[in-house]
């Protein structure tokens, strides 16, 4: 269903921590990496940066850690848009190792005014490219800390 | 992130843990990590990297365990604590060489999960500029499945719950996340 690209990443040595594995900052820095992936499928890339000043500002993000991942693992993030609103966008990342659900992560995201510092509306192009993409969330989505 | 060791190392590392005093006074949150916002944690325009918030809240974590008992000995008898759930609210930008002050609450706790929050401050003006709300569960590396904690670390957690009990509850917290339909 989704038209959005999977992101592919292997996991680094200095990613790993004193239990062996990788460590829980590190599973944001890769799903950071698949925002900038869709960011530039979506039409916000670096020149769009440039050009409009303005870029995508997360101010909220849940994670949710499934199972622990080696050095050397290659990680695959299937990335979702589930919402958003003209100034906001909702992902859902889900990464996986040999097929195998390892993390999830939900995100709000805010499309800012890097030179004012304040929110502003996405262009009519990104907006439209948002809408089209658009899949319902999935049930691990819109949940709080039990 | 660049010019990071060969692996993830916290500020603590090695220095083991604090022996616990069960008649010491406990502060209401905790404060026992501070530190400047370092040059590898910031990305091209100056500000810290998302991911290292994250960061940052799991060196305060490291340093909520040592205070609680659990160091390099503790780890190598088999046992650790994982987060298994992180809810992160980034309130403002921070930049190069900021000081950071973290405090650190504990929600609940069980026989084998630890349910925290954290605070990140700038340490001069105290202003908010990030939380993060975790669920972490004491495992047996080996085995890799949830265990009971001792009886001695429960005792200390139940501890630090009643004296953190008197704090107000953050409205962030236990709140899952949306797009209010009334705002842009």
């Amino acid at each position: 269903m989704t038209e959005l690209a999977q992101f592919r990443q292997s996991v680094r040595d200095e990613w790993i921590d004193y239990n062996g594995h990788l460590s829980e900052a590190y599973y944001v820095l890769v799903f950071g990496y698949a925002t900038d992936a869709l960011m530039e499928q979506i039409g916000i890339d670096e020149r769009y940066r440039e050009r409009v000043g303005a870029s995508l500002y997360t101010v909220e993000a849940h994670i949710r850690y499934l199972d622990e991942v080696s050095a050397g693992a290659e990680l695959v993030v299937l990335t979702r848009i589930v919402g958003g609103g003209p100034k906001k966008l909702r992902l859902c990342h889900e990464m996986s190792v040999d097929g195998q659900l390892v993390a999830t992560e939900e995100i709000l995201a805010l499309h800012v005014d890097t030179e004012l510092g304040q929110s502003s509306p996405f262009p009519e192009d990104v907006a439209d490219r948002i809408t089209a993409l658009t899949e319902s969330a999935p049930e691990y989505a819109g949940r709080a800390i039990r | 992130m660049v010019d990071e060791p060969q692996r993830v190392v916290t500020p603590y590392e090695g220095t083991g843990h604090q022996t616990w005093d069960d008649s010491a006074h406990i502060p209401a949150p905790l404060y026992l990590h501070e530190t400047p916002v370092l040059p590898r944690w910031v990305d091209y325009n100056g500000h810290m990297s998302e991911s290292c918030y994250l960061l940052v809240f799991g060196d305060n974590s490291d340093a909520f365990f040592r205070y609680i008992g659990i160091g390099e000995d503790y780890r190598e008898r088999g046992r650790s604590l994982y987060t298994v759930e992180s809810h992160l609210h980034n309130i403002r930008e921070v930049v190069e060489g900021e000081l950071l002050r973290l405090s650190l609450r504990l929600l609940d706790h069980d026989h084998k999960r630890v349910h925290l929050f954290h605070e990140m401050s700038n340490a001069t003006e105290g202003n908010l500029l990030a939380t993060g709300e975790q669920m972490l569960v004491h495992v047996d590396v080996e085995q890799g499945r949830s265990v009971a904690m001792s009886e001695d670390l429960q005792h200390r957690l139940g501890s630090i719950l009643l004296a953190h009990n008197e704090l107000a509850v953050p409205d962030v917290v236990g709140r899952p996340m949306g797009i209010p339909r009334n705002r842009g």
